[in-house]
């Protein structure tokens, strides 16, 4: 293989990995910018659509991607209804402390429910056909890259007209703006704080379908090391804004594949310190964010 | 009398342990302008507040058509008709404007590209600026953004917290004329100002409020007498 191959291998390498950080990234800032809540159990809604699918893979494809989103949708339903909207009016910190808790819960129950027989770990076997490596201009890449690169674009632009062309979606960027004016215009809160539970759901289910395809041994833990990252990388981004957020999300995936790609085989065990060595780094240039505008829009006019 | 649009009865409204409002007994009827006044902290935002269901009532009824006004989802208030224009205007101003008073519409049903088409005309310079981000806009412009985003919901009533506050005197005569075409229209107003003379000048009634009461209502023909009766009455 040559160089340049190899290059271009890392290139598309990265930008799956960006791809689907993007979409987690958007997942947890869709509940943000309506909530103000940290969803840190958003890794555990991913984890659970992958043991849907795992224990649905004997189905038909469809079938267990079709009962992956079902199961995820309604979970993410089911803790809007019972946990958020409760904790709606408290602090940060209390919000934050109990999706910690839910994200342990739903792991413990996972973990009660893969051990009855008597392993750790289920396998996704009917999806493995996706994960086979197709070549692309002389660039070997595995199908569920493109898939993963494919989604992530679609549903990126299916949201950015959501938002911007219809009326749910001026309500949930004004709530997401000024909740309070926004309520006193009439919008309704519970409507669009559920639409964007929702919306975040529907993408959790479709990051479960393409992580279960590049990693079919799903575990308790699966999708926690990702959404650690995710999370930090929306800060780094700025949690503000959802498009920063989002580039937050891609930039850190996107990052993370290059050095992957540039680190000698056998030094990947580095990958960790030098993708967080330079999170502090762009931390300390920019505090505010890596995306965000130095000086935000002057609204107080005189 | 008509039986009142608005109406509040003993109205109690607490911060902690302090009354902001105490015993507040007031009304609108239909077609009617009404003028709130008084100096900053006599409870007039907070009175404002209340009737949107933004702040609970520790004592008393808000009655809007006859029916009382509940607390907690002041999104349900501006379903039933009651829009605010907030101080301070509040204006999304990353959002274009077209955008801002389209967001109006969040309170009434359908479309409604009649009311757009409505407060465009009476609003000229947005129609012109529609499709620009609302932060630019002029404060006075902001001002009569937060208005027609008001309007466009077609409320029976529209309440105003301090609509001219913080704009140059010409920006206020403008303010009230935007507030005459829209009595023109038939809409109901609880106007809350801190320019005494001016509301007195243009409200049917004004009622005076301090330190979270109710002291004076005044009519217009107190127009040339409000500075010195408020005075005496707020000493």
């Amino acid at each position: 293989m040559t160089l340049a191959a190899v290059d271009a291998q890392t290139l598309v390498d990265a930008v799956g990995l960006g791809s689907v950080y993007a979409l987690m990234a958007v997942g947890i800032g869709l509940v943000f910018g309506v909530l103000r809540l940290v969803n840190f159990a958003y890794g555990q809604l991913v984890m659970v659509g992958a043991y849907t699918l795992a224990f649905t893979s004997g189905w038909p494809v469809a079938a267990s991607i079709a009962a992956c989103f079902a199961v995820v949708v309604l979970l993410t339903l089911v803790m809007e209804r019972s946990v958020f909207r409760p904790l709606r009016t408290a602090s940060p910190a209390v919000m934050l402390v109990t999706t910690f808790a839910i994200a342990f819960l739903l792991q413990s129950v996972a973990r009660i429910l893969d051990v009855r027989d008597g392993t750790i770990g289920e396998p996704a076997a009917s999806l493995g056909r996706l994960n086979e490596a197709v070549s692309v201009a002389g660039v070997d890449v595995r199908r569920v890259t493109l898939v993963a690169i494919a989604a992530a674009a679609v549903t990126l632009g299916l949201l950015a007209l959501l938002l911007t062309r219809t009326t749910v979606g001026l309500h949930m960027r004004a709530a997401a703006t000024d909740f309070r004016t926004a309520r006193l215009l009439g919008v309704r809160a519970n409507v669009v704080i559920g639409f964007a539970v929702l919306l975040s759901g529907v993408v959790a289910a479709l990051v479960a379908v393409i992580m279960t395809i590049q990693s079919p041994l799903v575990t308790p833990t699966f999708a926690l090391q990702e959404t650690i990252v995710v999370l930090v990388g929306v800060v780094v981004g700025g949690l503000d804004r959802l498009w920063t957020a989002t580039l937050g999300g891609f930039s850190i995936g996107f990052a993370t594949g290059v050095i992957n790609g540039a680190l000698p085989t056998g030094n990947t065990v580095f990958l960790p310190s030098a993708v967080f060595a330079l999170v502090i780094l762009v931390l300390l240039l920019r505090p505010a964010g890596l995306f965000t505008r130095s000086r935000s829009v002057v609204v107080e006019r005189v | 009398m008509s039986t009142p649009l608005l109406e509040l009865e003993g109205a109690e409204v607490r911060y902690g342990s302090v009354a902001a409002v105490r015993g507040l007994d007031l009304h609108v009827a239909p077609g009617e302008i009404v003028g709130l006044i008084g100096p900053n902290g006599a409870g007039k935002s907070t009175t404002l507040h209340a009737i949107m269901g933004v702040l609970p009532l520790a004592a008393g009824a808000i009655r809007f058509r006859g029916e009382p006004l509940r607390a907690g989802r002041p999104e349900d208030t501006a379903r039933r008709g009651i829009a605010l224009v907030p101080e301070g205007r509040r204006i999304f101003g990353g959002f274009t404007v077209d955008e801002n008073i389209r967001l109006g519409r969040a309170a009434a049903r359908g479309r409604g590209d009649e009311a757009l088409d409505d407060v465009y005309d009476l609003f000229p310079v947005l129609a012109e600026f529609r499709g620009r981000q609302a932060g630019v806009l002029s404060g006075g412009q902001q001002q009569q953004l937060a208005i027609a985003r008001a309007l466009v919901a077609q409320p029976d009533l529209l309440l105003l917290d301090e609509p001219s506050l913080g704009l140059a005197p010409t920006i206020v005569d403008l303010v009230f004329e935007t507030l005459a075409a829209i009595r023109e229209r038939g809409v109901t107003i609880l106007l809350v100002e801190q320019r005494a003379q001016r509301t007195v000048a243009f409200s049917d009634r004004t009622y005076v409020l301090a330190n979270g009461e109710l002291r004076l209502t005044l009519t217009p023909e107190d127009v040339q007498e409000t500075d010195k009766l408020v005075a005496a009455y707020l000493a």
